[in-house]
């Protein structure tokens, strides 16, 4: 069973919205105070160092629109092929072929050995 | 305008809506790229790839099973995953590059240095972690993404993310302490 300072500070670390009564909790226990101001401060370091690291160039869109156009996509047939209604009708298109040739052939071999006397 | 009416409009043909997406997720996507610390070019390389991978397969993408986000991260993190391998393979040290820093309000070389100083505390930090808790840990630095959303991405259940960054956050706290001594 986890105390509920233990509770308390997973929640705080993944970064959870802690109700009122939660908040009244963490200001009242110095553990838990002390636990969330250097979750905190150290949330603020992490994150001030990526933002200071972290520059997208002013044109990254613009290359990415343009790598796009290079490698012209249109409608891939993997991709096309992939979809679902695709499967779906091509599947139907292919049970219908198949009657039909199997009704063309019982009409070109039964009928006209029926109409030349024959026993179908 | 929301993520699916963007992609429907794309899938229409519409190539401006995903210039719209690039825009959007850009950001997020570097500082998520930045904490494998694969360096500014390789980054904006991979972060060009993620953007590719998902134009070309968006027809394959199902809002049923994922958002937008939840699925261009987890491309981002297979092929950042690849890169950091053969960037380790290479065993190239890649450096902060100070010319990337914004320029903003024009600060002094001290401050140049500073920030340079602490980004590579940060990332030399991160790049202490085990693989699995720095990937859950960026991906909740990010702000963006919900816990279930981190999950999906790790293919691992919301609970083990929590104990994720709880170690993670643990860890880097240690790794910090350690590189200011």
């Amino acid at each position: 069973m986890k105390s509920p300072c233990t509770v308390m500070q997973e929640r705080i670390v993944a970064g959870e919205r802690l109700g009122e009564e939660h908040q009244a909790h963490v200001l009242g226990c110095t553990q838990c105070a002390r636990f969330a101001a250097d979750c905190l401060a150290l949330d603020s370091m992490v994150e001030n160092g990526v933002d200071a690291a972290v520059s997208v160039p002013d044109d990254f869109a613009d290359r990415v629109m343009r790598n796009l156009d290079v490698a012209n996509p249109g409608v891939h047939w993997q991709d096309f092929l992939g979809r679902r209604w695709i499967q779906v009708v091509l599947a139907n298109l292919g049970v219908a072929v198949a009657v039909i040739n199997l009704v063309r052939f019982v009409f070109s071999a039964l009928i006209p050995t029926a109409s030349l006397g024959g026993v179908p | 305008m929301d993520d699916g009416f963007l992609i429907h409009q794309v899938l229409g043909g519409n190539r401006n809506a995903f210039r719209l997406l690039v825009v959007r997720y850009q950001r997020p996507l570097f500082r998520f790229l930045f904490g494998f610390g694969l360096g500014p070019a390789v980054t904006e390389e991979v972060a060009q790839e993620v953007f590719l991978r998902a134009f070309r397969s968006l027809s394959s993408f199902d809002p049923a099973k994922a958002t937008f986000a939840t699925w261009l991260f987890t491309i981002a993190k297979r092929l950042a995953l690849n890169e950091g391998a053969r960037v380790r393979q290479r065993a190239e040290h890649v450096a902060v590059d100070e010319e990337r820093l914004p320029a903003a309000d024009a600060p002094s070389a001290q401050d140049k240095i500073e920030r340079s100083e602490r980004t590579g505390r940060v990332q030399r930090a991160l790049q202490t972690l085990p693989e699995t808790l720095r990937s859950t840990l960026l991906l909740a630095y990010l702000k963006e993404l919900s816990l279930e959303q981190i999950a999906q991405i790790e293919s691992c259940a919301v609970g083990t993310v929590k104990s994720r960054i709880f170690r993670g956050k643990a860890l880097l706290r240690a790794a910090l302490v350690n590189s200011e001594e």
